[in-house]
């Protein structure tokens, strides 16, 4: 077991260093695009302002580094990106590095129940539809599938506040905490559980749909394998054989799946976030693309490409873990 | 005595909508203690839909229409689910063709062996593990201590199909079914597995049906053989009469298919024409038209069954006895 873990350890250490290049190609993509935009911090710090004289325009450049030659505005830009030094959002009047700590917490507890619900329901109907197939709960668990694919996220978000929080008052409309509560423990816990419930339904909607139809159509063709006969020669239940000889052998492609759909989810998560006024990642990002903060812009998208490469590693070393025959090379 | 398994007048058709595509159709075959029966014939003759249905194993397209098959004198057909999981592995056993693809590749050897035992009570999770490794001691397993801790994609083809014996025989079985259990592997590992099968027959005293392509083997180790034709068996008998003097002209051709005689590692090869599908069975005699010997009388009357001195056979014009 301690072989196996320090081999595990090596391999997720191999893959760190291995996506460094990665992240840095993304870093220096991400920087010549925000920077082809036309104009810079100092135009739109000035254009709030009202009237700006080019003498306190050209101030703020010398100040921030901005009337530097491209390629040392670069360099100083990556040095600064080795020392998770991300700048200064002139917005927030806040470093960087602090407005994205502060929020990655909500976006991960966000992102990882949308995750965890749409696996965990992938699984559950994805079984049972297979289980049943092409019989009644078979047909209703698919068509709920294609419908909840087909929904549009803010519409779906939208009509759940209508419905949950203005119509029954179930739940909160918007927010992580109930503002001025000031619960702790397990209270705390609770309240956000509450809040969390349904941005997490609506994010993790797209993905539990993927997963189910995932889940059932894997289901069903490892269902035919012979080892499945095998085990049902040994004398096994339907309900052991289904869960498990066939659903460890079905939940691998949903792994890579998870993985694929990271991206994604965590793109959703700007929509969620705004509409349920999450205070994440997400919200963040939409705010710093509308009020053009440019630092902040940057600081983010960094984030998140740390996010999708932690992710694949995480992702693979789950497909290791669960099949043998894939070696932690 | 009664026989460890015996079935009669089974019929199995593929769902559809055709009601004639049998294919298992009016099947009677029978095993007796310690037994080693050999079932041949060409591929698609319904030999391992025949094994499938001994144990309800049938696949979902497949539906057993009649017949009877009895286990250790218990109904199989009629028999609940509940009887049925208790059954299969302690009166009956089955191995199949691929050991590549019939052990779950995520578990390990110790544990898909181990499951057996515990489904049925054979031992409890403590004594499992040293259970385990007797039983892989018992199949030959060279190494077990390491081989139990191993996941099947580790494992030669030879040895998965140690492994596989090995849990098909952890409840002792009175009957152990091997669906050509030495076609995928190369011919020094046939010998040696088929070798071990005969052993353990020695050694544990079950019978065995064995289905195989191969007269070679049959001829080394089987007691008596059944042939089968489109879902039928068409002659039975002790082997060494049935292979020197057969009566019906298929088991003739299918000798006759053999390079050298029987003793060879022969295959089947090729008697003129093709096997009807399920559903296109002609009238009368099915061999009828691959037959040398038929007449007018075979595409009319479907030949009975019927047994001189120790064979039986189904044929109007069978060929001379020895
Ligand atoms: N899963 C299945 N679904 C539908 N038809 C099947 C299925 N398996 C087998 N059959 C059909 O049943 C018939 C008998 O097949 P079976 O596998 O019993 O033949 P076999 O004698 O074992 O042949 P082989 O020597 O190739 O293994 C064939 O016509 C085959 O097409
Ligand atoms: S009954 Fe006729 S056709 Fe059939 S095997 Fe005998 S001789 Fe051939
Ligand atoms: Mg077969």
């Amino acid at each position: 077991m301690s072989r196996n873990a320090q081999d595990l350890i090596r391999f997720v250490l191999r893959r760190l260093i291995q996506s460094l290049p990665i992240l840095l190609g993304i870093a220096t993509i991400n920087f010549l695009f925000v920077n082809l935009a036309p104009g810079d911090a100092a135009d739109v710090l000035a254009g709030e302002a009202g009237a700006a004289s080019p003498e306190f325009m050209a101030a703020l450049r010398e100040r921030y580094g901005l009337d530097q030659p491209f390629y040392v505005q670069f360099l100083v830009y990556m040095g600064k990106l080795l020392t998770f030094d991300l700048g200064y959002s002139f917005r927030f009047s806040r470093p960087v590095t602090e407005l994205l700590l502060g929020t990655l917490g909500p976006t991960l507890l966000l992102m990882s129940t949308a995750i965890l619900f749409a696996c965990s329901m992938g699984v559950f109907l994805g079984v049972l539809a297979a289980r049943c197939v092409n019989r009644w709960p078979d047909y209703l668990i698919s068509v709920g599938a294609l419908i909840a694919y087909a929904t549009p996220v803010f519409w779906l978000g939208l009509m759940m506040i209508v419905l949950f929080s203005v119509k029954l008052g179930w739940l909160p409309s918007s927010g992580m905490q109930t503002i001025g509560a000031g619960y702790t423990g397990w209270r705390k816990i609770g309240d956000v559980a509450l809040h969390l419930i349904m941005p997490a339904t609506v994010l993790g909607m797209y993905l539990t749909a993927f997963q189910v139809r995932l889940i059932r159509a894997s289901m069903l063709e490892i269902g035919e394998q012979d080892f499945v006969t095998t085990a049902r020669s040994k004398g096994l239940s339907e309900q052991t054989i289904a869960y498990r000889h066939v659903l460890r052998n079905a939940i691998l492609p949903m792994v890579t799946m998870v993985g694929l759909q990271v991206g994604a989810i965590l793109g959703g998560s700007v929509l969620i976030e705004t509409v349920f006024a999450w205070p994440g990642l997400g919200r963040l990002a939409y705010n710093a693309v509308f009020q053009r903060d440019l630092n902040l812009l940057l600081g983010l998208l960094f984030l998140c490409s740390i996010m999708v490469v932690v992710t694949n590693i995480l992702t693979e070393v789950a497909y290791r873990l669960i099949d043998p025959r894939i070696p932690l090379k | 005595m009664t026989p460890v398994l015996s079935i009669s007048g089974l019929r199995a058709r593929l769902r559809g909508p055709d009601p004639s595509a049998f294919v298992i159709d009016g099947l009677s075959l029978q095993v007796n203690r310690g037994e080693v029966v050999a079932l041949v014939g060409e591929s698609g003759s319904g030999k391992t839909m025949t094994a499938y249905s001994v144990l309800r194993l049938l696949p979902p397209a497949i539906q057993l229409t009649e017949g009877e098959i009895r286990l250790g004198g218990q109904d199989v057909v009629a028999m609940e689910t509940r009887r049925l999981r208790d059954v299969r592995g302690t009166l009956a056993s089955i191995i199949f063709q691929e050991p590549m693809t019939s052990l779950n590749p995520l578990m390990t050897i110790e544990r898909q062996i181990a499951e057996m035992l515990l489904t049925h009570g054979k031992a409890t999770r403590q004594t499992a593990p040293e259970r385990v490794i007797e039983l892989l001691e018992l199949v030959r397993m060279p190494d077990p201590q390491t081989r139990a801790k191993q996941y099947p994609h580790s494992l030669s083809g030879g040895l998965r199909q140690r492994a596989m014996i090995a849990m098909a025989l952890a409840c002792e079985p009175q009957i152990l079914i091997a669906d050509e259990p030495t076609t995928a592997l190369d011919v020094t590992i046939q010998q040696q597995v088929m070798k071990l099968l005969l052993d353990l027959r020695d050694q544990l005293g079950m019978a065995i049906l064995l289905i195989t392509h191969d007269l070679g083997v049959v001829a080394e180790v089987a007691d008596r053989v059944a042939v089968m034709y489109a879902g039928r068996i068409v002659e039975e008998g002790p082997v060494v009469e049935l292979l020197e003097a057969p009566r019906h002209p298929y088991t003739a051709g299918l000798l006759a298919c053999l390079p050298e005689g029987v003793g060879d590692t022969g295959r089947l090869i090729e008697i003129p024409g093709l096997p009807p599908k399920p559903g296109s069975i002609p009238e009368g005699c099915r061999f009828a038209p691959r037959c040398p010997s038929a007449t007018e009388l075979c595409t009319r009357v479907t030949p009975e069954t019927r047994t001189e001195g120790v064979q039986a056979f189904a044929c109007h014009h069978p060929r001379m006895p020895a």
